[in-house]
């Protein structure tokens, strides 16, 4: 295109006399020169012509969903995603209307065949692109509910998973990061939990290609040791920065066209593809930092030592005699050593370094991005932990948006290697003793007697892990008529993963030396092909616009994965080679999950107001028994533009949009693992042969019968926007049911095994209110402000569940409520007498041993709302975005993951103060270390008791991006620099929250909480 | 738009066409129908029960084996760790309990399946008879411990899952029943000979035969106090002299000794048998090793008895003194080369299983040879007493200074005798505990009662 060459500063400016000359330009250019004679030649013979075209907003950028009409004839046709479109029997002569959004234009034909028009209006987030379930769509005409996070966006943060990006951002979306450690997953929750007991993960699609969540979605009998089992597989695909922009989709409008596997919902995500115009190179380097951002306050090593000291007082006992009380009779009790500071508080860092180069014509497309990064750990050894990640992302298309032929390619890979340890050491940090000797003077590990936990030798137990990852998708259509498209999408993604465990001599305690060092390696592989023929017949007449979808899917995916243990390795130098154990074994698995179905969606718009739309989807899925391979599911929605009505319009001036939205309809879960519904044999791993033969054993209770969990979702909606949209409010409601429950049921052992699958009548609500308000706050010149602030509610609520009673879920589930609910004991304080925790019974009365009975304080772990705020200025060239998010929830505490105080382990110091015979006020119990004790006892039921799930609700300053543009200067175009920008970015910078514990969003004591990160970076476009 | 018409129609013909979900089972996994088409799979499917019960089990290894927690609970053993307190001072709740009840109910599943698996027509006969026979036997077997640790167990003759997992707590006779039944089918099926897996003759003791059969019956009989039924099959087996005898105390233990009627091979890496590496005590009890010998069972050893010299051992740490069960000398062996196996049933056991069967019958002198040819092993003197009392109690002794640390005999027979709350109300005080009578059957875990509403808990707890 002409136009996009020419300086932006110019266009701009245009007036009407310009624009004509322009668009001639364009016109003369794109127009075959023979044709043009021939025009020229016959200007009166004036046959019908068909006329393509191109409509642009005042920036330059395709307008969808314009209504063109030919005057005369009334014959219309709105314009696509790309802003293109096309009449047949244009008389040449004619004049073609435009109507849209605050559009209402007219443009004369003049014989043109190639017509571009270049309005000055100013479109807003309302008519983007987004890609929704096999097509493609505008916030203007959707009737599902969907949200979008865009690429601005997510470059603005410093993630390494782009799953990361959507925290705080999607109304209806949680996202918990389950750990700081690079490459840990990241845990998405749309819309609540339906599930009771199976996968609760969104279906991610990269590009077309269903992309599993992560490796833990067979029902493997190969286990994965080690803490990084190899997270989302998105983050070990792409990078964040070669994402366009992700749709998360939720209610069954928007899903049903993915059937079974969207009854958690569906995140697409669509990588960035290449623009027209001329080449374009972005180069993009950051670096920075990451550390814990909070510590706990521990006891010290005297308030530690008078804690055992009274335990054992307590307790009768004397340590001189103890089997357990080295660190009062033996150690050095003048050493202090601040463990989390140690073993968790060094600076990680991180760097990234990204080019893309994009170029294209309107006949050829292309964007290539690569990325490399490279991020280490916060534990204290330098930065031989590390993860690395070298990704590579192309996308191609050839032909015209409106040609007879088109070919889109996209491809997706990474690297990603990590030395990381085999264990966290979070949990070590804050609870050993805090005068533990665990290195000697020269700095070798030291081994205190009857100890069997040290940190510094975790740190020589590393696992390597290799994954290369690909995703590819190629999507050839065809036009057969002007009105219908055929397409054939075509994909596949493959995933390795290699790791590698060794646990060297050197870190063994000796007591476990003469079984000798020990490596694992494991291997897992997947692939995916996958095939969707489809088909696309649009109608356009009259203000009638009928759109109809057909396709098929053939999906088959593969893993393999085998593991090899070797033990009995008595020389670390040979851990290089598992060859070299003395006693290997090995384990193999592999599966098979094939899916197949055929789906369609019709789309009815009338008058570009009423917008009525129908989904349905037939699968079929090799997960379930024989007979019950086979269920269809579908939606039907509807939408009323009620702010382009007429009277609307007159009456309410200020009102710039409005919509109704409504949809019902069904999805399904197949999330259980391949042949759940199978009793398969094995030799369990392991296990070695007895007289020469191996053994052969079940690993499940078969089940026939298993069938699908269906969801069935409602959701109503409405859409507004005020004063030229500069006010939008999105609210959603919605209630999703969940029935015939698979539940890996609890049998008594006396079965032979602890679980079998099978369906329950069990029905699970989740409702919900959901908001999301953009404003425009200050539109001037060089002071824009706009704000987005989403919220929201939503309750979990087990329905029914007959039988419930008699179930082993008794205990874990009640009807009424939230299936999240954990039931506790009511905690009554510190009996003042015995000086023990006591609970209040179902009577009433307190009981320091409170039976089953008592458990009937439920605390719902679910949020109760959540959120995010965020504010974007741009002053001159600067640009400060502000994402605050925050949760409303309650959480397990530190009581629930430390041991009884007392005991050998570090206290946090709300254990000061216990109760002892002296002083027998007290919020503690007291102290003990004997196994048994009555506080033993008695704080076991306290970590069960509401004491143990207190408040873990947050505000998070979880973003904050600030960058300055470096827009002119001579010296930027003397370098043949475009522009440049420089940027500081800081995640989870503070956090406001009253919870008694590491971090409220992961509640771990065991891994690290989401780092603090800081970076800067530079842009720079040639 | 008729090829819109034939699109649409192939694509909904195409999705239900049941053959395109349907996958191949994983490759490196057998199903049900497929391991019982053929007698090698089959015969594997019947060698893991056992692996199981050879390489890590609960029933053989760890702090946790069958034998020591038995130990714990009677007056056999002593430990040093807190973890065990409430097994050694007879206080177990509903929230723990030997781990036996979900291993040997997990492996009596394996051994149904393969009961009903083996009656596929493609197993050849004498297979199916083999394997018929070792699976009654095993199933025999683990509910004979199942019933006499919990007392009132379910009865569990099938794989299906729905019957199981509303079983009851069957009577113990009916139990014993079954159990017997399933052994004196299994005395039929089963051979003469010990087999190899793939049905070929060897010398290696470690698959129960037509013997191991008749030395449970022997066993089971004098439990369910059928006395003349429990000397008749002890004596078949005393009388097959061309495969059994007594042998010296040194090689009672070793692999494939005539003494000994069925054992587990030793197949974990590492060690002979987990007896060896968990009992043998080189340093005063850790963590690691927590458990030695009662000072009671110690000193109860009459003087010169050679077993004293040499099945147990003694070493001295802080001034104190640990006995420990010295039957097995191999503690490591890293080498594939193994000199023990661990024994589960032996002829002396049936020596004095016909002692007590024979003096219940009021066969005095007769009673007393088999005793005495126990003792004389053990150069021990005679016993000389005619009364019936004093030689069962004289049996009972003799049987707690042959048998300990094997299988938990002590434990059983204190509750087979009903002498257990004469006994344990004395040394339980001693343990530190108060005995409780309740405390001779185990209970059983919460969490399982829980999954199965029809199990009762265990009286008492």
């Amino acid at each position: 295109m002409m136009s996009l060459l020419l300086p932006i500063e110019k266009l701009t400016r245009c007036n009407k006399v310009r624009l004509s000359l322009l668009l001639l330009a364009i016109v003369c250019l794109m127009s075959n020169a023979a044709q043009a004679r021939q025009q020229k030649s016959t200007p009166k013979q004036d046959p019908a012509i068909k006329v393509s075209g191109l409509v642009l907003n005042k920036k330059w950028e395709p307008l969808a969903g314009v209504r063109i009409t030919v005057k005369s004839t009334g014959i219309s046709t709105t314009t696509d995603e790309g802003g293109t479109f096309e009449l047949t029997n244009v008389p040449p002569n004619d004049t073609l209307l435009l109507e849209g959004l605050n559009i209402r234009s007219k443009v004369p034909v003049k014989g043109r065949k190639y017509i571009g028009i270049h309005l000055q209006v100013m479109t807003g987030n309302l008519d983007e692109v987004h890609v929704v379930g096999y097509t493609k769509t505008s916030r203007r005409m959707m009737t599902g509910a969907v949200a979008q996070v865009k690429a601005e966006q997510i470059e603005k943060q410093p993630v390494t998973n782009p799953l990361l990006a959507l925290q705080g951002r999607v109304p209806g979306l949680f996202v918990v990061q389950s750990s700081g450690m690079p490459g840990t997953p990241v845990i998405l929750r749309i819309r609540g939990y339906n599930s009771i007991s199976n996968g609760k993960d969104p279906l991610i699609v990269l590009d077309g290609v269903p992309i599993p969540i992560d490796l833990g979605t067979g029902n493997s009998s190969v286990g994965l040791g080690g803490i990084v089992q190899f997270g989302n597989y998105l983050a070990l695909i792409i990078n964040p920065g070669d994402i366009e922009s992700i749709d998360v989709l939720k209610d069954a409008d928007a899903t049903a066209i993915y059937g079974a596997r969207a009854a958690n919902g569906v995140i697409v995500i669509t990588s960035k593809k290449g623009k027209e115009g001329r080449m374009q190179i972005e180069l993009d380097a950051r670096t920075g930092i990451s550390r814990v951002a909070k510590k706990m306050d521990l006891l010290n090593t005297q308030q530690y030592l008078d804690m055992r000291r009274q335990a054992f007082k307590n307790d009768k006992a004397n340590p001189a005699t103890s089997f357990l009380a080295d660190d009062i009779t033996k150690w050095d009790t003048a050493r202090y050593t601040d463990w989390q500071k140690e073993l968790i508080g060094r600076s990680a860092s991180f760097s990234e370094a990204r080019v893309a180069v994009g170029w294209g014509n309107a006949n050829m497309k292309v964007r290539i991005g690569g990325a490399y990064q490279r991020s280490t750990l916060v534990f204290p050894v330098g930065d031989h932990f590390n993860n690395r990640k070298i990704s590579f992302n192309t996308n191609i298309s050839i032909g015209r948006e409106s040609g007879r032929f088109q070919v889109l390619v996209s491809f997706s890979g990474m690297s990603d290697r990590s030395v990381l340890p085999l264990q966290d050491l979070t949990g070590m940090a804050i609870m050993l003793p805090p005068h533990t000797k665990l290195k000697d003077s020269v700095g070798n590990i030291f081994w205190p007697a009857n100890w069997n936990a040290n940190a510094y030798a975790e740190l020589l137990k590393e696992q390597y892990t290799q994954t290369y990852n690909a995703v590819g998708n190629a999507v050839l259509s065809y036009k057969l008529l002007d009105n219908l498209k055929i397409k054939l999408s075509l994909g596949t993604s493959v995933l390795t993963a290699r790791d590698l465990q060794r646990t060297p001599l050197v870190a063994l305690p000796p007591v476990e030396k003469p079984r000798g060092a020990r490596m694992r390696l494991y291997h897992n592989n997947m692939y995916t092909v996958l095939a969707e023929p489809q088909l696309e017949y649009t109608l356009d007449r009259n203000g009638h616009k009928i759109e109809v979808l057909l396709g098929g899917t053939y999906q088959k995916s593969r893993n393999e994965r085998d593991m090899t243990l070797g033990n009995g390795i008595f020389n670390d130098v040979m851990l290089n080679n598992i060859a070299n154990a003395t006693d290997t074994r090995a384990a193999q698995d592999d599966g098979e999950y094939k899916y197949v179905s055929a789906f369609g969606r019709l789309q009815y718009t009338l008058s570009n107001r009423y917008i009525f739309s129908l989904t349905g989807r037939r699968d079929g899925s090799s997960r379930f028994g024989a007979d019950s391979r086979f269920a269809t599911f579908g939606a039907i929605g509807g939408a009323w533009r009620f702010a382009d009505e007429r009277k609307v319009k007159e009456a309410l001036p200020w009102l710039s949009d409005g919509k109704l939205r409504a949809s019902y309809g069904t999805t399904g879960n197949d999330q259980i693992g391949n042949y759940t519904y199978l009793a398969l044999y094995n030799t369990p791993i392991g296990t070695p042969a007895y007289q020469g033969l191996n053994g052969l054993a079940a690993t499940g209770l078969d089940n026939p019968a298993v069938k699908w969990e269906v969801v069935r979702k409602i959701n109503l909606g409405f859409d507004l926007g005020f004063f030229e949209d500069r006010i939008q409010l999105y609210v959603d409601a919605y209630r999703n049911r969940t029935s015939n429950q698979l539940l890996q049921q609890p049998v008594p052992l006396i079965t032979g095994f602890p679980y079998i699958t099978a369906n329950r009548p069990a029905f699970v609500q989740n409702a919900g209110w959901e908001f999301l308000l953009n404003t425009i706050n200050s539109k001037h010149r060089a002071w824009h402000w706009s704000t987005s602030f989403n919220i929201s509610f939503q309750r979990n609520k087990l329905l029914k569940y007959p039988g419930l009673e008699e179930s082993p879920y008794k205990d874990q589930l009640q009807v009424g409520r939230s299936i999240n609910t954990i039931f506790l004991y009511q905690h009554a304080g510190v009996d003042a007498l015995r000086g023990i925790y006591v609970f209040s019974n179902s009577e009433g009365r307190d009981t320091a041993t409170p039976g089953p009975k008592d458990k009937f304080q439920g605390e719902n772990l679910a949020p109760a709302f959540f959120g995010g705020l965020s504010n974007t200025v741009q002053w001159a060239n600067f640009t400060l975005d502000i994402l605050v998010s925050f949760a409303k929830q309650k959480g397990p505490n530190y009581l629930t993951a430390f041991p009884v105080p007392g005991a050998m382990h570090n206290q946090p110091v709300e254990a000061l103060y216990a109760w002892n015979i002296d002083s027998k006020q007290a919020n503690v119990q007291y102290y003990s270390q004997l196994v048994n004790s009555p506080a033993y006892k008695s704080y076991g039921f306290t970590q069960s008791s509401d004491a143990a799930y207190t408040d873990a609700s947050y505000i998070r300053l979880k973003n904050i991006a600030l960058s300055y543009q470096v827009l002119q200067g001579a010296w930027l175009t003397k370098m043949g620099l475009k522009s440049m920008s420089l940027s500081a970015q800081a995640q989870n910078l503070f956090t406001i929250t009253g919870y008694k514990g590491l971090d409220p969003e992961n509640q771990s004591f065991r891994a690290l909480p989401p780092l603090q990160v800081i970076m800067l970076g530079i842009k720079a476009t040639f | 738009m008729k090829r819109v018409y034939i699109l649409m129609i192939g694509c909904l013909l195409m999705a239900s066409c049941k053959k395109l979900v349907e996958t191949n089972p994983p490759g490196s996994q057998l199903t049900q129908a497929t391991v019982f088409k053929n007698d090698g799979a089959a015969a594997a499917a019947m060698n893991y029960p056992y692996i199981k019960m050879a390489a890590t089990s609960n029933t053989t290894s760890g702090q946790f084996s069958l034998d020591i927690m038995a130990g714990l609970s009677a007056d056999e053993d002593s430990t040093v760790i807190p973890a065990d307190m409430d097994f050694y001072r007879n206080d177990l709740t509903p929230r723990r309990s030997l781990a036996i009840w979900g291993e040997y109910y997990q492996l009596i599943f394996h051994v149904n399946a393969v009961i009903e698996g083996i009656q596929d027509p493609a197993i050849s006969a004498a297979v199916r008879n083999q394997l018929m026979g070792e699976a009654l036997f095993l199933r025999a077997f683990l509910h004979h411990y199942l019933v006499n640790f919990y007392g009132k167990v379910p009865l569990v003759t099938t794989t299906y899952a729905a019957t199981n997992s509303k079983a009851v707590r069957a009577p113990q006779d009916t139990v014993y029943k079954q159990i017997i039944a399933d052994l004196r089918q299994a005395k039929q099926l089963l051979g003469n000979d010990y087999y190899t897996p793939l049905w070929t003759v060897t010398t290696e003791r470690v698959r129960p035969n037509k013997w191991a059969a008749t030395a449970m019956l022997a066993r089971v009989y004098l439990y369910t106090k059928q006395y003349a039924l429990a000397e008749a099959e002890a004596t078949e087996l005393i009388n097959h002299t061309a495969a059994y005898n007594l042998v010296s105390l040194d090689s009672a233990f070793l692999k494939n000794n005539r003494e000994s009627i069925w054992q587990l091979q030793s197949i974990a890496t590492g060690v002979d048998t987990w007896e060896g590496a968990q009992r043998i005590l080189t340093a005063k009890p850790d963590n690691f090793k927590p458990v030695s010998m009662s000072h009671r069972l110690y000193n109860s050893f009459e003087a010169g008895d050679q077993r004293k010299i040499k099945w147990t051992g003694r070493i001295t740490a802080d001034g104190r003194q640990y006995p420990f069960p010295y039957k097995y000398k191999v503690m490591s062996n890293n080498s594939t080369n193994k000199s023990e196996y661990l024994v589960v049933l032996r002829l002396a056991e049936q020596y004095l299983i016909r002692a007590e069967a024979r003096a219940w019958q009021g066969k005095i002198p007769e009673a007393r040879a088999d005793l005495n040819a126990i003792r004389r092993r053990a150069a021990l003197l005679d016993v000389q007493t005619t009364d019936r009392d004093l030689l069962l109690l004289a049996i009972e002794q003799e049987r707690r200074v042959e048998l300990f640390a094997e299988w938990g005999h002590r434990w059983l027979d204190l509750k087979r005798t009903g002498r257990i709350d004469e006994v344990m109300s004395i040394v339980t005080a001693q343990k530190g505990g108060v005995w409780k009578s309740h405390q001779q059957w185990y209970p059983i875990l919460e969490t399982e009662i829980r999954a199965n509403p029809n199990l009762e808990q265990t009286p008492g707890y």
